[in-house]
């Protein structure tokens, strides 16, 4: 009697507590509420335990109250309280910052840890007025012979070996948006667009001619006459027009001095798209002995013609093959 | 020397160089080689020229050609005036051809470089003109009669 009273007790006990368990669902969710699937979760205590569906859903039978255990791949293990049968868990931020705070501990650009790595001061260069002035003449290149090419400086040591062979060894660099603008020194030309044999190519605060009948008989009757130039490459991405605005002499000449002498890093390893364009802007003046000098608008050479004579375009073309 | 032949010599002298001189302004101006001073160059030039040419001109309108055969003039007047009028044409023709040069370097206008030149082409045109006027007024009496 004594063993069947111990065992209706036992059963009735076991019935009690399976009576005392409940259903409890809910969702693991995420800050924007989005269901994590694979979260576990396990009532305290016990091996009752379950996984979220692809959802987020799960459902376990617990006993009231229980105190779940939910614990995910990198997250640390969270306890909630059942104090209802449909419940929201929702991923608090501080376990988002947690790894942030974790990510922040490993460097972000492998290069740093490289020893010959030096980080660059990115110190902004002046900026090219854009629209630019007026031009004399203007020539654009053809994309196709530059699709070789990825950054920006790529382009530029293109140019800069025209611009060199040619002698033309000093220039200046500004930025433009999402590229930059390459002026050369203001110079002396021949009407035809050749430039001057050295050095009257760059003294360009003097006229004079070269002794002959012809030149004197010129020079007596019509006047002496300088030409002078400056070529500004422009490469950007974005599309642009020229302004109204007419550009003096002086001006074009103290672009040398306003301008970066070298391609600052940061720009030169900017990419060069499909998008980007390379033209060339031509700047002439004319100047008759004492009067001053005269914008040529507009110059009676293309801005073709004035590559060709500088000898710029050709050089890049041979570079440039397509 | 025969007065009539000295005139002659120093008017051609004198008519044949102005009108060289004249020739190249018109040049220069068919090239606007004065640009808006072409005015101002030309009163420049004519004011260098017109006063002794006219001179010639009265003389010879009103002076007898015939009776001037028979005066003598010191060949001395005669050397004087005609070789000034030579330095003062040369001065000229050397400022009007030093242009090209003379603009580039003063880093003037034609225009302004002429009238500089005038400081020293006026003190010459000076003392030309005061002996043509000697000359014309000087006369040697001949082997019988002497004139003062």
């Amino acid at each position: 009697m004594k063993k069947y009273n111990l065992l209706v007790t036992f059963l009735l006990l076991n019935i009690s507590v399976l009576n005392a368990q409940e259903l409890i669902t809910g969702k693991v969710v995420d800050i924007d509420g989005n269901g994590i699937p694979g979260v576990s979760i396990v009532v305290e205590g016990t091996i009752i335990g379950t996984v979220t569906d692809i959802d987020g859903n799960f459902q376990l039978l617990g006993p009231e109250n229980a105190v779940l255990l939910i614990s995910f791949v990198g997250m640390k293990t969270i306890q909630y309280i059942v104090d209802q049968s449909d419940i929201i868990i929702e991923f608090p931020d501080e376990y988002k910052e947690e790894s942030k705070e974790k990510k922040k501990e490993r460097p972000v650009y492998m290069k740093k840890e490289r020893p010959d790595y030096v980080e660059e001061e990115i110190t902004p260069i002046p900026q090219f007025e854009l629209p630019p002035p007026k031009a004399s003449s203007r020539y654009v290149f053809e994309k196709s012979r530059f699709k070789k090419y990825k950054k920006l400086k790529d382009i530029d040591e293109v140019i800069s070996g025209a611009l060199s062979a040619n002698g033309y060894s000093e220039k200046s660099y500004f930025s433009v948006p999402n590229g930059f603008a390459l002026v050369t020194r203001i110079e002396k030309i021949n009407e035809d667009g050749t430039s001057v044999e050295p050095p009257d190519r760059w003294n360009v605060d003097e006229l004079n001619f070269k002794f002959s009948i012809s030149n004197y008989l010129k020079a007596l009757f019509l006047g002496t006459k300088g030409y002078y130039r400056v070529i500004v490459f422009v490469v950007t991405d974005k599309s642009f027009s020229t302004s109204n605005k007419e550009i003096s002499k002086k001006e074009a000449y103290a672009w040398l001095n306003q301008g970066n002498l070298t391609l600052p890093e940061y720009i030169g390893n900017m990419k060069f798209t499909r998008r980007h364009q390379i033209v060339s802007l031509v700047y002439e003046f004319s100047k008759k002995e004492s009067a001053e000098p005269i914008f040529s608008d507009p110059s009676k050479l293309t801005g073709e013609n004035h590559l060709i004579k500088a000898n710029i375009l050709p050089w890049i073309l041979v570079q440039t093959p397509q | 020397m025969n007065k009539f032949k000295a005139q002659r010599r120093i008017a051609s002298l004198w008519f044949i160089l102005s009108f060289f001189l004249i020739l190249l302004f018109v040049l220069f101006t068919f090239t606007n080689r004065f640009d808006k001073n072409s005015e101002d160059a030309w009163q420049w030039l004519l004011q260098q020229l017109i006063p002794s040419l006219t001179l010639f001109i009265g003389v010879f309108v009103a002076a007898s050609q015939e009776k001037l055969k028979d005066i003598k003039v010191s060949s001395f007047y005669f050397k004087l005036t005609y070789y000034l009028s030579i330095g003062y044409f040369f001065l000229m023709i050397l400022t009007i051809l030093a242009i090209p040069y003379a603009v580039l370097n003063l880093d003037k206008t034609v225009y302004e470089y002429l009238q500089s030149s005038s400081s020293y082409l006026i003190p010459v045109l000076g003392l030309v003109t005061a002996s043509l006027g000697i000359f014309f007024s000087k006369e040697e009496k001949s082997d019988n009669a002497k004139s003062d």
